[in-house]
């Protein structure tokens, strides 16, 4: 064996000792799909799907197959009025009413039902703690466990709720609850929701099947289309269906039954239903380029009046998810991929000109789990992680900040726990 | 495919391979926590493209290919180096030996001080057992390429090789 055939066989067995160091007691497959989730969440669905600009990102949970199995986290519901409403304590359920069968398809007599106390849910008195939905003084105590995902008020105080339970399989059940929590309907598992700008048309995919139902706030279905595309929007009774490059997107009458071909990777819709914003990954090994664009849907060829694509012109990965609420700005997270959080975006619609965000890796930046551009366009509400530095994640608050990140408490600090690696935020502020 | 197949078929699969990904990501960040973090990361493409990569040959080499280019990405990105600071998915456990942790450290360290794609190449190479040309594949360079990348890091590993080996 010649001296070089020697320093190689050398370095195999040292490469050979060091990797045989290596166990894994975990499970990376669940980490993998939730990770993704995440990403396909904060990419093009869920994040178009409120009223106005809003992205709620998923839960980065870490779920554990080791745990068994579990029950669905089905909401229950029982209401009690908070002690303060900066109270960070979830309170205890006075009562617990019985609970509503899941999968009800027809609508509930008690979905159009207040809270108790009388508050109405609506995006800027409502957010979730733990386990538990906040609305104004009023605390909806969901089934303890339960790990809320995203959370989106409709326009009759009811929700869309979003979540799994900590503990057991991470498959997550998308429902349709009424103003007081009571479960109306259930939307499916492992599935996508978009809700309409006025609150009053939730269109979902469950993750099962290739059927988009569009539901009234109390359950009832407005109507249903097989198809493999994936939830994008919903403005009025018209659905947009994202698809990609082979299929393009659809626009979908859903009182009429009229479709539409749209251009491909739709993922959210201005109010007016004139502009859509797309975005897509070039196809890299490393997917690190992703593009995003602004198309006129007045003009038959739709037209881009903005794009940005490609490290060079998106060198910060931009995904946007939702129009802001007048139109003049698209909201949107940074991609991070396996991150255990998030950083808001928003940026101009005109232009593409980044108005809050991340822009190089020395510029300071936001970083948080979920959030919403108020309707004044010039605030966010945000569940912020206020760890320093933000790896780990272990402080989470929830603020409002300005555009130039002037940020005030808007409920106290609240400590996180370490879930396997992984960190989670214990608030969760509607689409 | 469903997303609930999806699911159990990736999951199977998964959890088939997943020790020797994490070996891989190991010899390639040289830590645990990046490779966890690695893993996870690369698993997740994978799984985004789940639907095309199952119906592959070798699932395994796309897989190699994500990790090495998500590697060579995250040099781009500082503030990824901040995202994970703990593992509980990997775990490293004690050498065999403390002779062979000696004698075996200081190679170690300069492996893990190689340039990204020149460790990258010494991985596929000496642990993998891939030929220069399934290397080149991986790397998505030319033949050439991997036998400078290899040749350059075994003669910046010659002067520990020769303190260390017999």
């Amino acid at each position: 064996m010649t001296t070089s055939d020697q320093q190689e066989h050398e370095l195999q067995n040292l490469l050979r000792q060091q990797a045989d160091r290596v166990d894994v007691p975990g499970d990376f497959a669940p980490v993998a799909i939730a990770a993704r989730r995440r990403s396909r969440r904060n990419r093009a669905v869920l994040g178009s799907a409120a009223a106005v600009a809003v992205i709620a990102v998923g839960v980065p949970a870490v779920w554990s197959s080791r745990s068994g199995p579990s029950p669905v986290p089905a909401l229950t519901t029982s209401t009690t009025s908070v002690l303060s409403p900066s109270s960070s304590v979830p309170t205890t359920p006075a009562t617990t009413p019985p609970t509503t069968p899941a999968g009800t398809d027809s609508p509930d007599p008690s979905a159009t039902n207040p809270p108790p106390t009388g508050a109405v849910a609506t995006r800027e008195n409502t957010y979730a703690l733990d386990d538990t939905i906040r609305v104004a003084d009023t605390a909806l105590q969901l089934e303890k466990g339960t790990v809320v995902e995203n959370l989106t008020v409709l326009a009759n105080g009811g929700f869309v709720l979003q979540s799994h339970m900590s503990t057991g399989p991470s498959n997550s059940e998308m429902e349709l609850l009424s103003p007081a929590g009571r479960r109306v309907t259930n939307l499916g598992l492992s599935g996508t929701y978009a809700v309409s700008p006025d609150g009053t048309r939730v269109l979902a995919k469950s993750g099962a099947a290739d059927t988009l139902v569009v539901y009234a706030p109390d359950g009832s279905v407005v109507g249903q289309r097989t198809d493999a595309r994936e939830v994008a929007a919903i403005v009025g009774d018209v659905a947009y269906l994202n698809g990609d490059a082979s299929r393009g997107s659809l626009e979908w009458n859903v009182v009429t039954g009229a479709t539409k071909e749209l251009p491909a990777h739709v993922v959210a819709v201005s109010r007016d239903r004139t502009q859509a914003a797309l975005q897509w990954f070039v196809a890299t090994d490393a997917m690190d380029e992703i593009c995003w664009a602004v198309v006129d849907l007045t003009s038959p060829s739709f037209p881009k009046t903005v794009e940005k694509c490609g490290p060079d012109e998106n060198p910060t990965m931009f995904m946007p998810g939702a129009f802001s609420s007048r139109g003049t700005y698209l909201v949107g997270s940074h991609y991070i991929d396996g991150g255990d959080w998030f950083i808001p975006g928003v940026v101009r619609v005109s232009d593409g000109t980044v108005e809050l965000g991340w822009t190089n890796d020395r510029a300071p930046i936001l970083s948080g789990w979920t959030w919403h551009l108020d309707d004044d366009e010039s605030t966010l509400l945000v569940s912020r992680n206020t760890s320093d530095p933000p790896s780990p994640a272990r402080r989470n608050t929830l603020q409002r900040c300005t555009l130039s990140m002037d940020c005030t408490d808007v409920r106290p600090t609240v400590n996180l726990a370490d879930k396997g690696g992984s960190t989670q935020p214990r608030y969760v502020v509607p689409r | 495919m469903a997303n609930t197949e999806r699911e159990a078929d990736f999951s199977a699969y998964v959890r088939a391979r997943q020790k020797a990904f994490a070996r891989f990501a190991y010899l390639l960040t040289g830590d645990p926590y990046s490779a966890e973090d690695l893993v996870q990361s690369a698993l997740a493409k994978v799984y985004a493209r789940w639907d095309h990569i199952s119906a592959v040959e070798s699932p395994d080499a796309y897989v190699r290919k994500v990790m090495v280019n998500e590697h060579t990405t995250w040099w781009r990105r500082t503030w990824r180096h901040r995202e994970r600071t703990d593992s509980e998915l990997i775990r490293i456990m004690d050498p065999a030996s403390v002779d062979a942790q000696r004698h075996d450290s200081d190679l170690w360290t300069h492996v893990r001080s190689l340039a990204p794609q020149q460790r990258a190449a010494v991985v596929l190479r000496y642990y993998e057992d891939l030929t220069e040309a399934q290397t080149a594949e991986i790397l998505g360079c030319s033949v050439g390429t991997v036998k400078s990348h290899t040749s350059r890091a075994i003669r910046s590993l010659r002067s520990t090789m020769k303190e260390v080996t017999p």
